[in-house]
């Protein structure tokens, strides 16, 4: 297996607080992997830094050996855990903007996406409601070929329904030789489609291993694992 | 990539950007046919107020449209880059010193063309006025050519002068309120207010920088000068002046340049 994510020595401080402190840690090809923690634990620091949307304070973050930059951007499909779509634009818009800056963007699979859930391409991003919008983020996500898919937050604020949904985009619509960065707290969810785990806790790695490992060394769940880690 | 991003930048700006200009346009012409047929009505209150009015509305309306259009691009970079809609900007497979690239091009493009539909505006309240008025057209040329002859205007280094001034103000205009939006955001949680306590810093800034340059290109030298001294002086000293602010406006752009593009490389912190 080789490395698709590298991540050495990372530390990022903001001010006198430290957000990440000396982070350790590689991603394999083809793997999903739950990047786990309560709130404030740097989760979203650390993907805010892979993205290249923040500076680290020390060390370095490769991506198939690239730095943070234009060729480990071609390579991430990122869904950041806010709705970054523009209100005046269309769907059918937004749906160009991704064609002409990605070149692995599949637009057939992202109007068959739309299609399922009756979603009108030519519908104004301000007419649709919240969690519609963030429907719209997931399938333009999930229709590119990306190596690396990063998810943050995806199935916060959302119905069981609809989390059922997003989980079920996920998984069938990313290629098996791709991974997936998955940031939640909500472990229950997410636990089945985990491949592994890294515990995040403020700011420091408490735990990277396999899920199977959990089940099988310390005989619980992760969710159960989660709660005995970050009790308060 | 710039052409890509450029062309979207272009896109989604176009409608606003035009509907202000073409307004512009409508309201010079407007005014041209008041101004044109106003000393034919009888005169009366109602119709002095009238032509006072529109002279305001026009001068408030070409005003208007510069400003409006230089917010909206504002705007536009700001929401682009430092709000939600950043997390996309900043995550396209591009550099991004194309991103900034491509909003000063577009900015630049759309307020040289609100500058240009500014002069078309007021060449069609111009040409209203003149047609009205009972003096001979060789009158008005040579009053004309008498002013651009004070100011030295009639010469090949002054018009090469002009055509560098048209070319920097509007790349400047945009650069400096993309500054101050990119400094304004370095304050986290008041970015809108960072912003307009930096445009309303840089303004003083520039009033006292411009009044310093005005001073050292020789205003002080006009005024202790007697009228006919003045007429032999003024269009090199005004030229020198002219000259002078682009300088400086050259040198400040340049700054605000490569603040923008630091602080959208290093120091972008999306809420």
């Amino acid at each position: 297996m080789s490395s698709l994510l590298q991540v050495s020595s990372l530390t990022k401080k903001f001010g006198t607080v430290t957000a990440l402190n000396n982070l350790n840690f590689e991603l394999e090809s083809g793997h999903i992997t739950g990047l786990l923690g309560p709130n404030g634990s740097g989760k979203t620091t650390l993907i805010k830094i892979i993205c290249g949307l923040l500076q680290p304070t020390a060390g370095s973050v490769t991506v198939e050996g690239n730095p943070v930059g234009v060729e480990s951007k071609k390579v991430i499909s990122y869904l950041p855990d806010t709705t970054y779509l523009g209100k005046s634009s269309s769907v059918e818009e937004v749906i160009k903007y991704f064609c002409d800056f990605y070149d692995d963007f599949d637009a057939n699979r992202a109007y068959d996406m739309l299609g399922k859930l009756n979603i009108n391409p030519r519908s104004r991003l301000r007419t649709l409601s919240k969690g519609t919008k963030e429907k719209v983020q997931l399938i333009l996500v999930m229709s590119r070929r990306a190596d690396l898919y990063i998810l943050d937050e995806p199935i916060a604020g959302v119905d069981p329904a609809a989390r059922d949904y997003i989980l079920n985009t996920i998984i069938s619509n990313y290629d098996e030789n791709a991974s997936i960065l998955i940031s939640t707290h909500l472990i229950s969810d997410v636990e089945n489609i985990l491949d592994e785990v890294i515990f995040l806790k403020q700011g420091n790695i408490v735990r990277h291993c396999a899920v199977d490992d959990i089940r099988t060394n310390e005989g619980m769940s992760v969710d159960s694992l989660f709660r005995e880690v970050f009790k308060c | 990539m710039l052409g890509k991003l450029f062309k979207h930048d272009m896109i989604a700006t176009w409608k606003v950007a035009v509907s202000i200009d073409l307004a512009l346009i409508v309201l010079g012409i407007l005014t041209g046919f008041v101004l044109h047929a106003l000393p034919h009505v009888e005169e009366s209150f109602g119709m002095g107020l009238m032509f006072v009015s529109f002279i305001g509305l026009f001068y408030i309306g070409v005003i208007a449209a510069n400003i409006v259009t230089i917010i909206y691009m504002v705007m536009r970079y700001y929401r682009n880059l430092y709000t939600a809609e950043g997390y996309l900007t900043f995550t396209l497979p591009v550099k991004t010193d194309m991103i900034i690239h491509s909003k000063v091009l577009t900015g630049a493009l759309w307020m040289f063309l609100s500058y240009l539909c500014t002069f078309i505006s007021l060449g069609f309240a111009g040409l209203g006025f003149l047609s009205s008025i009972d003096v001979p057209k060789e009158e008005i040329l040579d009053a004309v050519r008498e002013v651009f002859s004070f100011l030295g205007v009639i010469d090949p280094g002054f018009m090469a002068l002009f055509a560098m001034i048209a070319l920097v103000t509007p790349f400047a205009a945009v650069l400096c309120m993309y500054f101050c939006v990119s400094i304004g955001q370095l304050w986290q949680g008041h970015k809108v207010l960072g912003t307009v306590l930096c445009v309303i810093g840089l303004y003083i800034f520039n009033q006292f920088a411009s009044q310093i340059v005005f001073f050292a290109s020789g205003f002080w030298h006009l005024m202790a000068q007697s009228a006919s001294d003045i007429d032999a002086s003024f269009p090199s000293i005004y030229k020198h002046m002219l000259l002078n602010i682009t300088i400086l406006t050259v040198i400040q752009s340049i700054v605000y340049y490569v603040v923008c593009i630091f602080i959208s490389r290093k120091k972008v912190n999306l809420d």
